[in-house]
């Protein structure tokens, strides 16, 4: 403990002596770590997170089959309800319009028709009043409704006695039975809910038009839930031949089942770019590293002539790039709080599921905490495993001069994977605009930044350090290219008149990084060319 | 009594070392037989580039020879892991470099704990050995100091005092002065030659004759072999 105490300490004060290095480093991971931060709450939200309802496993869709799912009749509905032996209750809706009239005000305003107990069911709470009861379900009775939270703050002015107060809805006197709590229900497209209530002659078997959902028993599982619902259906079937004829059940899971699976995969994509964001941001904070303990070469060396194992070694120079992640990871924390708030409003109305609380919880900042300590060790592994390559006694003699071709391997070997995750993660989002601009032939335009540095020399070596940055570039063009073969692939159903290699996006993509390459290597080397060797020479 | 063979703690025999850079051979030591006892003070000189700093670098476990054998306090050390040689050096060695070689960011303190942090001495016993290293050398005064503040003479004491902390078999001493003007020089070999009294092992490298003679025994070397050694009032051996 008291070592890993005195890592900490040694490191916080070598980030603090080096403001420059660590804010770089810092900000670097910050807005990687903050970036799958944000991505994931949306994430977690939409696709990982349980239900926020009590037993969310035993809720579920139950939907007609006809070679694919369909909505459901009234009259199978009904027949469902009575025969089936696994479900403990089960609910109809269907969406509707309703015009709100306060003071001579008419507003119109989504809502849900639906039978009894649909929020008991659901165990949604109601923060005044009730869920309708049986007996609203039946015709002349219906006149009552239920309000979203933020319906009742926004028009009703948070009316504490709301309960009872006549509402003029689509002309009509409605009675207000009760308010749901605040939270995801005030998420919902409906803001207002009026009980369905069938006559007889409405209850048929050929027009399929409600959605159902029910909870199934406890213990019961969906494999059950389909048998005992397709037998139901199957007897169904054999009193409604003419309408019914051919038509199964399904049951499925309620989580994710108003999701598309583009949107699924769209999530996961996003993802994937952002954590070759993050894996690109360690990438670039692993060369910063390497850079400095070569500086630190000397002190590395002689901590193992006095006795410092590698692993003691290792667990410093980890423990030095754990503690810059853990700053930038608690600034990325922050940061993604930030982009959440701004995703959360550009993301477009009911594009993920209505449950989906996107927000910085418990499991994201796990995640968070996971992705800063990976990004830690990741940065960490290369300068250190660099001080297993160093030779003790030429080090301690030479004054922690720079030198040897492993450690210059190992750099290239970076820059080289930086270039390949640029270009797979830029060639993915040319991808995107391409498709984009197809789908709305509005010219965009897109311009990004890389910026990699190398050394310098004469205008001779000038030449050398070109050859030698578009040798690293285009080994990372290579490596890129095959990247974007696999994003381009998982990207597929969401392009657009673009196929899943389309060589414009991805050739403009590797100009662009070509041309930043070419920058990069020949305004240092020309800055360089200027320096006078004898002065370089008298300062070291 | 102590028998004289109990009593050797470093023995070669036959060591050679040989660079090789770019296919060319580089025969820095040849066929060394050295043997230096407990409680010896020895100084290898020589002119520079005869090998001395390779000799002593072999004798701290810093490099390996490329023949020969070589016995530290009777146990053969040429094949030992990395990891038994690293335990080695920070139990039974003590370094003292010609340029200090402290930890710029750490404290004088700090530094001299550095050994007994890697051997996994306890936080009490580390403050009183520290504490205990650092009055012998004359700097308990300057424990929050960092390297920096402190001049030349004092940079060496500190690294004196790491290089006692953890009450080492043998001090390798490598042109102890070398970065030093003659007044701290001097006081650096007097604080050398009290530990020697005291019973420390020293092995020493110098290329300055002063320096060499504080010494009870010194060995010579050119072009990599030992050519004289003399033992105490410079009688040749």
């Amino acid at each position: 403990m008291s070592k890993l105490w005195q890592n900490v300490r040694f490191s916080l004060r070598m980030l603090g002596k080096n403001p420059g290095f660590t804010a770089v480093a810092v900000l670097t991971l910050a807005l990687g770590i903050g970036a799958n931060t944000a991505i994931f709450s949306v994430v977690y939200g939409a696709l990982l997170a349980p239900l926020p309802m009590p037993h969310p496993e035993q809720l579920v869709m139950v939907w007609s089959d006809d070679a694919g799912r369909n909505v459901v009749s009234p009259g199978d509905f009904s027949d469902w309800k009575q025969q089936n032996s696994v479900f403990q209750k089960m609910v109809a809706w269907d969406e509707a319009t309703f015009s709100l009239s306060i003071d001579g005000h008419p507003q119109t305003l989504q809502a849900r028709v639906m039978s009894p107990g649909f929020f008991d069911m659901q165990g949604i709470p109601l923060s005044k009043g009730r869920d309708f009861v049986d007996e609203e379900g039946d015709p002349g009775k219906e006149h009552v409704v239920i309000l979203t939270n933020r319906l009742w703050r926004e028009r009703f002015g948070s009316d504490v006695a709301i309960l009872g107060r006549k509402v003029r809805l689509n002309a009509e006197t409605y009675v207000v039975v009760g308010v749901l709590a605040a939270g995801m229900p005030d998420r919902y497209e409906a803001q207002l809910f009026v009980p369905m209530a069938l006559r007889p002659d409405q209850i048929t078997h050929e027009r399929h038009w409600m959605t159902v959902m029910g909870r199934l028993k406890p213990g019961v599982t969906l494999q059950q839930a389909n048998a005992d619902m397709n037998n139901v259906a199957r007897r169904v079937a054999e009193t409604y031949p003419v309408s019914n004829k051919g038509w199964g059940v399904k049951v499925e899971p309620l989580k994710n089942d108003f999701t598309s699976r583009d949107t699924i995969k769209d999530l996961w994509l996003l993802m994937g770019a952002v954590g070759f964001v993050l894996l690109s941001a360690c990438v670039n904070v692993a060369n910063l590293l390497l850079v400095r303990g070569t500086v630190r070469k000397k002190e590395a060396v002689l901590r193992v002539s006095l006795g410092a194992t590698r692993g003691q070694l290792f667990a410093q120079f980890i423990s030095e790039s754990l503690a810059l992640a853990l700053i930038g990871g608690a600034l990325g924390v922050a940061l993604a709080g930030m982009l959440l708030r701004v995703i959360v409003v550009l993301l477009p109305e009911f594009s993920i599921p209505t449950e989906a609380d996107i927000r910085l919880n418990v499991p994201v900042l796990l995640f968070s905490m996971a992705a800063t300590i990976m990004a830690g060790v990741l940065c960490g592994c290369a300068p250190a495993w660099q001080t297993s390559q160093w030779n003790l006694n030429d080090t301690l003699k030479e004054g922690g001069r720079s030198g040897g071709a492993s450690r210059h391997g190992l750099r290239r070997g970076l820059v080289i994977a930086e270039f390949a995750l640029a270009l797979t993660l830029l060639a993915g989002a040319g991808l995107l605009i391409h498709s984009f601009w197809k789908l709305t032939r509005v010219d965009l335009g897109f311009r990004q930044e890389h910026v990699l540095t190398v050394g310098a020399g004469s205008r001779q070596v000038l030449l050398l350090v070109l050859k030698e940055g578009m040798l690293l570039a285009l080994s990372g063009l290579v490596l890129g290219l095959g990247g974007t073969y696999f994003v381009g692939h998982a990207m597929r159903s969401v392009l657009y008149q673009v196929s899943a290699i389309d060589f414009a996006s991805v050739g403009a993509v590797a100009v662009v990084l070509l041309v930043a390459a070419i920058l990069a290597c020949y305004l240092p080397a020309r800055r360089a060319t200027r320096i006078d060797p004898m002065a370089a020479l008298r300062c070291e | 009594m102590m028998s004289p063979n109990n009593n050797v703690l470093i023995k070669m025999e036959g060591v050679k070392k040989v660079f090789l850079t770019d296919e060319v051979e580089t025969h820095a030591l040849e066929e060394i037989h050295l043997e230096i006892h407990k409680g010896q003070y020895v100084s290898i000189s020589g002119p520079s580039g005869c090998g001395k700093s390779t000799l002593l670098s072999i004798l701290g476990l810093l490099d390996s020879p490329s023949e020969g054998n070589y016995l530290l306090n009777g146990q053969p050390v040429a094949n030992l892991t990395s990891s038994e040689r690293t335990r080695i050096r920070n139990r039974e060695i003590g370094f003292i470099f010609q340029a200090f070689n402290l930890i710029g960011d750490l404290t004088v303190y700090e530094n001299v704990e550095l050994p007994l942090t890697y051997r996994g001495t306890s936080s009490a016993e580390r403050k009183q050995k520290v504490e205990h290293a650092l009055q012998r050398v004359g700097m308990a005064h300057r424990v929050r100091h960092y390297p920096s503040q402190l001049s030349g003479g004092q940079q060496q004491r500190v690294a004196v005092a790491r290089a006692l902390v953890g009450d080492p078999l043998i001090l390798m001493a490598d042109e102890p002065t070398g970065n030093l003007d003659s007044k701290n020089g001097e006081a650096v070999m007097d604080l050398l030659r009290d530990l020697h009294r005291n019973g420390a092992t020293i092995c020493m490298v110098t290329h300055d004759e002063r320096y060499s003679h504080f010494a009870e025994r010194t060995i010579r070397l050119f072009d990599g072999r030992i050519v004289e050694e003399t033992k105490e009032a410079g009688v040749a051996i």
